[in-house]
């Protein structure tokens, strides 16, 4: 693992640092909008509640150990922390409305 | 990170292993003797050395004993000003709140039983939420006695609870670590198989005559790739179990509005009472419910033994008994419960057959609880566990081989100290847990509070061991062994050998009697384990000295090191 084949980055302490935010805090954030949109959809598509939800929890721990591996093998660090933040709105955001329309 | 895929898995398995491997091997080596936490319990409770019972009587046996039970104080002190609302009158106390719910739970491992009760706060804040104080005891269901509250089940409550939560209760910091930790060996493992690539030569390459880097590496690529399904389920279903908990608890959050709704729905359609009415009644004859849940299981042909009984309501006109069986015959953690009107034993409800993801559930949950019965897999669980631990521990050897060389000319501190803290998860961790069951046997049994002495020894040695390791690191610094490896190997044998002789002296049960004149298997495995974990201390401590013995000349490690052997972290 030589130091040449990094990949060039300005602030080299800074993106390890933003991988391992991303790895950890940014991968639970995507994941738990993942597992509560989908719990939400799958609720209102007849599924009881709680077998959306078991089936999304499976579904949420896959998510976490793949944007764990994505977070230290993609190229830009920010780039990945852009997707898991945008993501992320969006998934709790859906989860939140999906919840909203099925109660009303 | 890396312009290379692998290059960047090998920086991940490197340190994310070296971080969380520290909590890993704790997860896993007290997750290997919870296979048999039963049987370290019977080992540490001579009281309890009999066969395994069925659910006794409730009407002879239970009823008398639940009568018995009280409110924790210690729960009382700390839920009653949660739970009682001041503007509606006095908290009342601790030994009159009214018993609202019982429970007794039991395996096909289990002599004793352990029951307990949810006492009722009556003047409750939110008079819909369950408002529970609990006390619990373990019962002799032979004579109906309670077993003395004060003594520790090390299996079961201690090396259990270890392999989860760390035994680390502040703010449950104990179980989210875990969590994270069981992350981290997924990502381990996956991260282990792609810089690798080797998967199926490495199933048969190990090289012990080489040197310590070289056939260090084969060692954690064998165990790590032997038992790569097993690692995997482990850590996932682990995971599965507290994903509710930890990590997407969307349903107490986010959802909580339509999980809300949910359950409302839901008891409609079970037809159980979700709350009291305020209407006394009787209890009908719980022993006539079991045997109508057992005849109801065998017209199912499934085995018929009670794992869990459940009162609801007591002494109320809603109050409703529910019993569940026990899962010993599969692995799924089934539970088909039958719940019973209390006051009359009329059926009220079977719980239907599982949806597909119900089933899947229960397997995946009851894969890695293991209440069924069967003994070589359950061995195969503990030489899995103990696969893990290996493949951990010859990471951490394997990460202070490949650097103590350069840190040894630069005087940099960081193979001394990664060396010391493996010293004391390794050796120093197996040292605390024989060093309980040596505490166990040699404290009296009529001591006060004798368990909490235990949980004390228990990290007393622990941290002995730690200040020995880092007292004993110096040669590490000099690109050498810690002569603390083979101390603590040593220790070892002496203890879990003093173990063995002390468990004979202060209960009889020795070897002899438990294995020919009157077997006792949960006793005797135990002592047989600890022999062999003796022997092999014996054997590593003397393999290690070998090893010492020609660092004092500067051959050590003096191979040059290929650069194939260095593609490893």
């Amino acid at each position: 693992m030589t130091r040449n084949a990094r990949i060039a980055t300005p602030f080299p302490r800074l993106d390890i640092g933003l991988r391992i935010v991303c790895a950890t805090l940014g991968g639970w954030a995507f994941s738990w909008g993942l597992v509560a949109c989908g719990t939400a959809a799958l609720a209102g598509l007849g599924l009881s509640f709680h077998d959306a939800e078991a089936a999304m929890q499976m579904l949420g721990l896959l998510s976490l150990l793949g944007i764990l591996l994505w977070s230290v093998a993609g190229t830009s660090a920010v780039q990945i922390a852009g997707w898991l933040v945008g993501g992320a709105t969006l998934l709790n955001a859906g989860a939140w409305l999906l919840q909203r329309a099925l109660l009303a | 990170m890396f312009t290379r895929f692998h290059l960047s898995m090998a920086w991940l398995h490197t340190w994310f292993g070296l971080v969380l491997g520290y909590v890993l091997m704790a997860c896993f080596f007290f997750g290997t003797l919870s296979v048999f936490d039963r049987e370290f319990d019977r080992w540490a409770l001579p009281d309890t050395r009999f066969e395994p019972q069925p659910m006794p009587s409730f009407d002879k046996v239970l009823q008398p004993a639940f009568a018995q039970l009280q409110p924790s104080p210690v729960e009382y002190d700390l839920q009653m000003p949660v739970l009682h609302d001041p503007a509606l009158g006095a908290p009342t106390p601790r030994l009159q709140l009214p018993p609202d719910e019982y429970w007794a739970y039991t395996t096909h491992r289990d002599p004793v039983l352990a029951i307990g009760a949810g006492f009722r706060v009556p003047l409750a804040k939110d008079p819909t939420a369950e408002n529970h104080i609990h006390g619990d005891a373990t019962l002799d269901p032979r004579s109906g006695a309670l077993v003395r509250a004060d003594q520790l089940k090390i299996g079961s409550q201690w090396f259990y609870p270890m392999h989860y939560g760390l035994n680390w209760h502040w703010n449950n910091l104990g179980i989210y670590i875990v969590g994270l930790a069981a992350l981290g060996m997924l990502a381990a493992l996956v991260s282990g198989v792609v810089m690798h690539r080797k998967v199926f030569k490495e199933f048969f390459t190990f090289r012990p005559k080489k040197h310590t880097q070289r056939a260090t590496l084969d060692l954690h690529n064998l165990t790590g790739v032997v038992a790569l399904p097993f690692h995997f389920f482990f850590a996932f279903t682990g995971l599965l179990i507290f994903a509710g908990y930890y990590w997407f608890p969307v349903s107490q959050f986010q959802l909580k509005a339509l999980h809300d709704q949910h359950e409302v729905v839901e008891a409609r359609h079970t037809g159980l009472p979700h709350a009291r009415s305020g209407v006394a009644a009787p209890l009908a004859s719980v022993d006539a419910m079991v045997a109508e849940a057992q005849r109801r299981w065998a017209a199912r042909d499934a085995a018929g033994q009670v794992g869990f009984l459940q009162l609801h309501h007591l002494g109320d006109a809603n109050g409703y008994v529910s019993v569940y069986r026990a899962g010993s015959d599969r692995v799924a953690l089934v539970g088909e419960g039958i719940h019973f009107k209390a006051s009359t034993g009329e059926v009220l409800r079977e719980d239907p057959a599982p949806s597909a993801v119900g089933q899947i559930t229960e397997f995946l949950t009851g894969l890695h609880l293991q209440h069924f019965k069967h003994w070589l897999l359950r061995w195969l669980y503990v030489l899995g566990g103990l696969l893990g631990c290996v493949c951990i521990a010859t990471g951490f050897v394997f990460f202070v081989e490949k650097r103590k060389q350069q840190h040894a000319k630069t005087d940099a501190l960081g193979s001394r100290l990664v060396d010391a803290l493996a010293v004391t998860t390794v050796t120093g961790m197996v040292l605390a847990a024989v060093g309980m069951l040596v505490a166990n046997r040699l404290l009296p049994a009529e001591l006060a509070n004798k368990g909490e002495w235990e949980k004390w020894s228990f990290w007393g040695v622990w941290l002995l061991a730690l200040v020995h390791a880092l007292a004993r690191s110096g040669p590490v610094a000099r690109a050498r062994i810690n002569p603390a490896w083979r101390e603590q190997s040593w220790a070892l044998a002496v203890l879990a050998v003093a173990a063995v002789v002390l468990n004979a002296v202060t209960t009889g049960d020795h070897l002899l009697k438990t294995v020919i004149t009157a077997p006792y298997w949960p006793v005797a495995g135990v002592d047989l384990s600890l022999l062999v974990t003796a022997g092999v201390a014996v054997w590593a401590a003397r393999h290690l000295a070998r090893r010492e013995r020609p660092a004092t000349a500067p051959t050590t490690n003096a191979h040059p090191t290929p650069l194939a052997e260095v593609a490893h972290g």
